[in-house]
């Protein structure tokens, strides 16, 4: 925790110079709105926020939840079908170099408006950095242990279920990180091309509009949003790896326990958001 | 269903420049209910000749019968230690023992309260709830070797089943492998680099050049059984001792 007292006080200072340059230099609330006034958009809209919030948390969980189904059975496939794999593989990595959010607004020309061209673009952007991450886990097991599992003649199925699935947890758990940040993100991006309600629209409008410290206020509320999806995951992630020997929930402290926080790996995964 | 033949097999590694040619003509028979050991230098080929008989590892040439059946018609046949343990780490002692039972498609319960026993005959239940993380090297070999014994198969190999556990606990072991033994009728190749061991649980003992492994000589180990430590101090122990060091002196 003390490693991170200097960056919080820094922030702290930066959002204090913020609001004493904004109330000494007169500058307008439709430019740059000051912390307070900010904060004060976001307690006074409380039933605008949450209505337009809960749309985009939907299908960010729609999104993310179908991508998982897919991105297991991609990878397992890859790992069981050397055909598959040999066909698929290069587009995967070829993907990394897309970003996938450019292609909401056609989309919404094949599928309209709807729930549908949403869910199908956060399906996308999240689905491939959890298979090539899961994928990595499936070729980076011990072979010794496939060595094991062969000498009891257990199937595949078994290989699957004690061996392929469990030891590749820990990299199925960081794509599922990342995509939890991208989720949120995608979510905001496809709102724009069309809705009525959802945070992405509710920014646009805000905007367009000049209220632009609802637009901070909305930015705040979507940066809060994919943070919480984060750490969600993280917690997810330290419950289902008991076994692991720097897991945090086991080794750390009462407080990190109760709170179930890696502040490092959040930091980078959302960095990692950031730059999407 | 527990006799062992290894006919004139070969078996050797394609390395970058050339073939490594590790076990060399190789010829092992172990006839029911014997225990045979194999000794040899470290990196002779042993490791691999136990991955070659639980066809882990294809070989090259010669022949290999489990109960005059072809070793290529059968799978999963004998319960194999490797010689690290490999437990799963993410399996609790008594999950990675009950793993034995569940690749057979042994319903969870049974598996659970076979491996439950099992660990209770060993004096190990408290370590049941123990992820390998949490256990010393001894211990995760103890559990290893519990894993091997409830696959329930009549033929055993055993890669140097006891290498990193404490003499008393080791003796201990020794008696216990020698019990079950005799209980559950098994058939037992194993390997290991102490000599004591070797005559203390072996009906005969084969030693092995280094590499390319071949034969350098077959002892027989002519003790009274049950074996008692005591017995490795009798005249005839410390004749078998004596030819043991020589055929191992040849070795190098
Ligand atoms: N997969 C492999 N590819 C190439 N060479 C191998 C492979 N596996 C083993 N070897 C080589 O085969 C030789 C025999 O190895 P092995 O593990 O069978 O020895 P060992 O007798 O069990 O030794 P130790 O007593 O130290 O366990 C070694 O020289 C090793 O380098
Ligand atoms: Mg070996």
């Amino acid at each position: 925790m003390k490693k991170y007292i200097t960056s919080v006080a820094f922030f702290l200072l930066f959002v204090f110079i913020w609001q004493i340059a904004v109330n000494f230099l007169k500058i307008e609330k439709w430019i740059l709105p000051s912390p307070l006034q900010i904060l004060n958009s976001l307690l006074e809209s409380k039933e605008l926020f949450v209505y337009h919030l809960l749309p985009t948390l939907f299908e960010a969980f729609l999104g993310l939840f179908i991508s998982v189904i897919l991105a297991i059975i991609v990878a397992l496939a890859m790992k069981l079908s050397r055909l598959f794999y040999n066909i698929i593989y290069p587009f995967l990595i070829l993907s990394q170099t897309i970003p996938f959010i450019v292609i909401a607004p056609l989309l919404s020309v094949w599928f309209g408006f709807g729930l549908i061209p949403k869910v199908i673009l956060i399906a996308i952007v999240c689905f491939f950095p959890i298979t090539l991450n899961l994928f990595a886990g499936f070729e980076a097991i011990d072979h010794s242990f496939i060595s094991l599992l062969d000498s009891m003649g257990a199937n595949k199925i078994k290989k699957i279920k004690f061996l392929y699935w469990p030891s590749s947890l820990p990299y199925f758990f960081s794509g599922l990180k990342i995509a939890a940040s991208y989720s949120i993100i995608s979510a905001v991006v496809s709102e724009w091309v069309g809705t009525d309600r959802g945070l992405g629209i509710l920014l646009i409008r805000s905007s367009k509009s000049y209220v632009t410290d609802r637009v901070f206020a909305t930015i705040l509320v979507i940066t809060f949003l994919s943070i919480l999806l984060v750490l969600l995951v993280e917690t997810l992630q330290y419950i289902s790896i008991p076994w692991s020997q720097n897991n945090k929930i086991l080794k750390r402290s009462k407080y990190v326990k109760k709170n179930n926080i890696s502040y490092p790996d959040f930091y980078r995964n959302f960095n990692r958001s950031l730059f999407l | 269903m527990n006799r062992l033949s290894v006919k004139n097999v070969s078996k050797s590694f394609p390395t970058l420049d050339k073939s490594l040619n590790v076990i060399d003509n190789i010829s092992i028979d172990v006839a029911e209910n014997e225990i045979v050991g194999i000794i040899g230098p470290s990196g002779c080929g042993k490791t691999t000749l136990f991955n070659i008989i639980s066809k882990v590892l294809p070989y090259d040439s010669g022949k290999i019968t489990i109960d005059s059946k072809d070793l290529d018609s059968k799978h999963g046949i004998c319960g194999y230690m490797f010689q690290e343990p490999l437990l799963f780490p993410w399996m609790k002692a008594l999950q990675n023992i009950m793993l034995s039972y569940e690749v057979k498609s042994i319903p969870k319960e049974k598996a659970k309260g076979n491996a439950i026993s099992l660990l209770e005959d060993f004096g190990l239940s408290q370590f049941a709830n123990y992820y390998p993380y949490q256990l010393s090297g001894g211990m995760k070999q103890r559990i290893a070797l519990l894993r091997t014994v409830a696959f329930n198969s009549k033929l055993l190999l055993l890669d140097e089943p006891f290498g990193s556990i404490d003499a008393i606990t080791r003796l201990d072991l020794h008696y216990y492998l020698l019990e079950i033994w005799k209980k559950l009728n098994l058939t037992i190749l194993f390997t290991t680099h102490d000599i004591r061991e070797a005559i203390l649980l072996a009906d005969r003992i084969y030693v092995l050049s280094k590499q390319p492994a071949t034969v350098v000589d077959i002892i027989k180990v002519e003790l009274d059984r049950p074996r008692k430590i005591e017995q490795l101090t009798t005249k005839k122990a410390v004749a078998i001792e004596k030819r043991l060091i020589q055929s191992l002196k040849h070795t190098q």
